[in-house]
């Protein structure tokens, strides 16, 4: 229940702002053959919709297109939640702090949408080269895939086990 | 021994204990290994129990999701979110009920069908209201409210399905565990009974080790205890032949040498009670039975004690043989003169009768030998053993001396019998042989001595013997003499003065005095006699009559002779010096020379040989022989032959006095005849003597011989030999015999003298 309060508040404050990731007209979902019952589509965020929050000293948006733009690589894993060869797009999770210049001891905590959190030194993730995956097979990343982005790992990766630093649905990256 | 513990069995590997061994490190390793390999599957089990992969873990996060959609419909329908929020909350629970369970379907599978179907009619619902507005989202609500209820309900009980899901994850981890234990101790339980059994095996493989090390080293302990002991008996029988070894050797018995051994042995071997016997020539060991000798031990002692009398009696054997040949002449048997004084010594005080000893030589023995070879000699010495042999008993001694000299020693009762004794055996051992054609008749010289035993004393008999076989062979042949006391003083006495003549030689104790030989028709010297002088410590100057007998004695006579030669060679040679200064147009050494000296045939030869090394001229030489050296064969008379060819002159010394037949001086190599002394003497010649001077005078100018008279003591003698036309003198008249230092101040002095009365 402590994980459900943040989520409701983070979806009340959104609905408060207008929700910046949240497309101002939804349409009308359709139902969809999936593996979770009938389920409907949910479009992903615009270009401009501001996907991600880093906070510390200062705060820094990034838009999808933004996120994007640093640049991503391809990378081929075995998802360890579904259990299938899925192909990502990434973003190197490091790059995100290029310009803030953090220690490498700092906390960093990684906040989903539904507010569950994941907490480790900027060391830990940068030496187990966290990756910020934006895209799946070339398309945005449903948001039942734990889209619009989401923290994965290479196999080459230590944390590729670590299941509870793979973060769905990142929402922010809170600096301590 | 080592090799022996190393080669025995008992520390052998069995094939029972490498198995034991194996099974035992494979549990371990297995025990190790798999504690290696668990570490993972506990990390997976833990990992699996609180990990979002975990099946209960997969249903909690999608019981969670599950609420937080019906609280967001809630909101919805309240207004406080929009239907997008909606959208974006049942998203997020797709993604949960998509993660695949343990089993590989997804969590939606393991849902409730009520559950599915319910969010079916939920999912109808977002659908059907994305665009109803607020006013309308309640009655839209109320609609779907019996299916939004029962769906919180399946939510609910999905705590239950948890629960039991990781019951049964726990189970199954627990029952993994169990089983992994249970195989774990199965294996523990495996290594620790093979590790026991072989602990246990080899306690008793190294108990039975020790016991059969403990046995094999007291055995070889015992062993070494009686090798130790064979070592020191070896060591001590080694001392005991050494001993044996360096013993010096006497004549004794088997068993004195039996004692000897016995106690050597006993102190070699510390058996006091060790016992040697000797059986003729062998020797018996016996050992204390107490002595705790092994028997390999006494075998030993036994053998090297046997080995040390064999390598003994062979000592012995030479001993005894080199005793008997150093005592022993070879060619007869009989002893020889070491031989005989160890038998005296040994029989001295064993008798009481009185003792003839015959020192018996063999009369011209050197000669026979020298002339008809050794062998012969040795065949002739064989039958006079032989009969000496055959003339001896058994109380008597017989030995050889030497080559030519035997003694034999016999008891006798009385000095008369033992003259008998030895005339019969000087009888009975002549005998004839023969060499070539040559008849040889042997005869014998015997010097008795007869003693008491009590006074006896070998050398001092083997003395006697010498003294009177010495004495016996002044005869010619077959001689007898019977040592006395007074005879071996002589006897001594002549040895000395033999010793004192060689001594006087040696030392040049010898002088020559000249005596001038004056010409009285001219009144000068002519020359000199020399005349031989000795100065004899303690007796002063001797005259030739105090000692030429002896000389003569003890064949020194061609030895002085050769010094008298040399010497009055050199006083010749000297005389050159003095010959211008006392204007001698000529000057002659007389020199005298005995018989012996010129029945050698190399006489001349040397004598020319010495003038020529002396550069002395012949004719200043006068040899001066006796009547008597004539008379001694062809070798005198051809040496003087020799001598008279070479220019040396000849002349008779002492004429007159021997026997010379007066007729036959023609016939000799003579240019001078001295007239003897004894006809000279003053107022003592008689009418006879007168006539046969003139005589000699007479034959002497027949012959165209010179006249010496030598002796003139008076002028009475002079005045008459100068009316006999006798004119060359000598004599005390005007000179005694000077020594050469003297005698050039004499003849000096005498030319002076001449000089003033003319």
């Amino acid at each position: 229940m402590k994980r459900i309060i943040p989520v409701l508040l983070a979806v009340l404050l959104l609905s408060a702002c207008g929700g910046a990731a949240q497309p101002k007209a939804s349409p009308t979902p359709t139902a969809s053959k999936n593996p979770y019952g009938s389920g409907f589509k949910v479009s992903p965020p615009a270009d401009s919709d501001i996907v991600l929050t880093i906070k510390g000293a200062s705060t820094i948006n990034f838009t999808m297109k933004q996120l994007r733009d640093l640049g991503t690589s391809q990378i081929t894993i075995q998802e360890p939640f579904v259990k299938a060869k899925q192909t990502f797009g990434v973003v190197n999770f490091k790059s995100l702090f290029d310009s803030l210049k953090i220690a490498q001891n700092a906390s960093l905590n990684t906040v989903a949408l539904n507010d569950y959190a994941f907490k480790a030194t900027a060391k830990d993730f940068f030496n187990n080269q966290a990756l910020l995956a934006v895209s799946l097979n070339n398309a945005p990343i449903p948001m039942d895939a734990g889209g619009p982005i989401r923290l994965v790992f290479n196999t080459s990766s230590k944390w590729f086990t670590n299941l509870d630093a793979w973060n769905w649905s990142l929402r922010s990256v809170e600096i301590a | 021994m080592i090799d022996r513990i190393r080669s025995a069995s008992f520390l052998k590997i069995r094939v029972g204990q490498v198995a034991l061994l194996i099974v035992a490190t494979i549990g371990i390793g297995s025990l190790a290994g798999w504690s290696v390999y668990s570490s993972t599957p506990h990390q997976v089990e833990k990992l699996s129990i609180l990990a979002e992969s975990n099946d209960a873990a997969s249903l909690a996060y999608s019981q969670r999701e599950s609420f937080n959609l019906a609280l967001i419909i809630e909101d919805w329908v309240r207004g406080e979110v929009v239907i997008r929020d909606v959208e974006i909350s049942r998203a997020l629970l797709g993604q949960r009920l998509q993660v695949k369970l343990v089993n590989g379907n997804p969590t939606y599978d393991a849902m409730t069908n009520s559950y599915k179907a319910k969010l079916e009619e939920i999912d109808k619902f977002i659908i059907a209201n994305s665009t109803t507005p607020l006013s309308g989202r309640t009655s839209a609500f109320n609609k779907l409210r019996p299916n939004y209820d029962l769906f919180l309900t399946e939510t609910r009980r999905m705590s239950k399905a948890i629960q039991e899901e990781s019951l049964k994850q726990v189970n199954k981890v627990v029952q993994n565990r169990t089983r992994s234990e249970f195989y774990q101790s199965g294996i523990l339980l495996i290594t620790i009974l093979a590790g026991l059994i072989l602990l246990v095996w080899l306690v008793r493989d190294l108990a039975i080790a020790f016991r059969k090390a403990k046995f094999i080293l007291q055995e070889e302990q015992l062993k070494l205890n009686s090798a130790t002991q064979m070592l020191e008996i070896s060591r001590a029988m080694d001392r005991f032949q050494s001993w044996i070894t360096e013993m010096h050797l006497t004549a004794l018995t088997s068993s004195d040498f039996a004692n000897l051994f016995e106690k050597r042995l006993q102190k070699e071997l510390s058996l006091a009670a060790l016992r040697v016997s000797a059986s003729g020539d062998s020797y018996k060991i016996e050992f204390p039975v107490d002595a705790g000798l092994e028997e390999i031990a006494s075998k030993l002692v036994r053998a090297r004690f046997a080995d040390a009398i064999k390598q003994h009696q062979s000592r012995l054997r030479l001993f005894v043989e080199a005793e008997y040949r150093a005592s022993h002449d070879f060619l007869t048997g009989f002893l020889n003169e070491r031989g005989l004084s160890i038998a005296l010594s040994n029989q001295a005080g064993t008798s009481e009768k009185m003792l003839a000893a015959l020192f018996i030589d063999v009369d011209r023995f050197h000669r026979i030998n020298d002339s008809m070879g050794f062998e012969f000699g040795d065949s002739v010495m064989t039958e006079i053993a032989s009969r000496m042999n055959k003339l001896s008993s058994s109380e008597d001694l017989v030995a050889r001396l030497n080559s030519d000299e035997f003694v034999f020693i016999s008891p006798v009762a009385n000095e008369a019998q033992a003259r008998a004794k030895a005339l019969a055996l000087q009888s009975d051992m002549q005998f004839t042989t023969h060499h070539s054609d040559i008849e040889l008749n042997l005869t014998f010289t015997i010097g008795l001595v007869v003693y008491a035993p009590a006074e006896f004393n070998p050398s001092e008999l083997i003395h006697h013997g010498a003294i009177a076989l010495n004495i016996a062979n002044r005869q010619i042949r077959a001689g007898f003499a019977i040592y006395s006391e007074v005879q071996g003083q002589e006897y001594v006495e002549s040895l000395a003065e033999e010793f004192a003549i060689r001594q006087a030689l040696k030392l040049n104790e010898f002088e020559l005095y000249f005596q001038p030989v004056i010409e009285l028709s001219t009144n000068q010297v002519m020359g000199g006699e020399a005349l031989i002088r000795w100065n004899r410590p303690g007796y002063g100057v001797l005259l030739p009559n105090e000692f030429l007998s002896k000389v003569s004695d003890h064949d020194l006579e061609i030895e002085l002779g050769d010094w008298i030669i040399e010497s009055a060679l050199r006083f010749r040679a000297n005389a050159r010096l003095f010959q211008e200064e006392l204007s001698l147009d000529s000057f002659r050494v007389g020199i005298n020379v005995e018989a012996s000296q010129i029945r050698r045939s190399d006489f001349a030869d040397k004598l020319m040989e010495s003038v020529q090394k002396l550069n002395v001229d012949a004719t200043d030489v006068s040899i001066e022989i006796t009547e008597h050296s004539l008379t001694d064969g062809d070798i005198a008379l051809q040496q003087l032959r020799k001598l008279k060819a070479s220019n040396f002159v000849i002349a008779i010394d002492d004429f007159g006095t021997g026997y010379s037949n007066l007729s036959q001086v023609n016939s000799l190599p003579i240019s001078v005849l001295k007239i003897d002394r004894s006809f000279l003497i003053p107022g003592a010649g008689t009418s006879m003597d007168r006539q046969l001077i003139l005589d000699i005078k007479q034959l002497a100018d027949n012959l165209k011989l010179r006249v010496v008279a030598e002796g003139v003591e008076s002028v009475e003698v002079e005045k008459f030999l100068v009316d006999s036309g006798i004119t060359r003198v000598q004599g005390f008249l005007y000179s005694p015999p000077l020594p050469e230092v003297n005698f050039w101040g004499w003849v000096r002095d005498f030319k002076n003298s001449q000089s003033l009365h003319a």
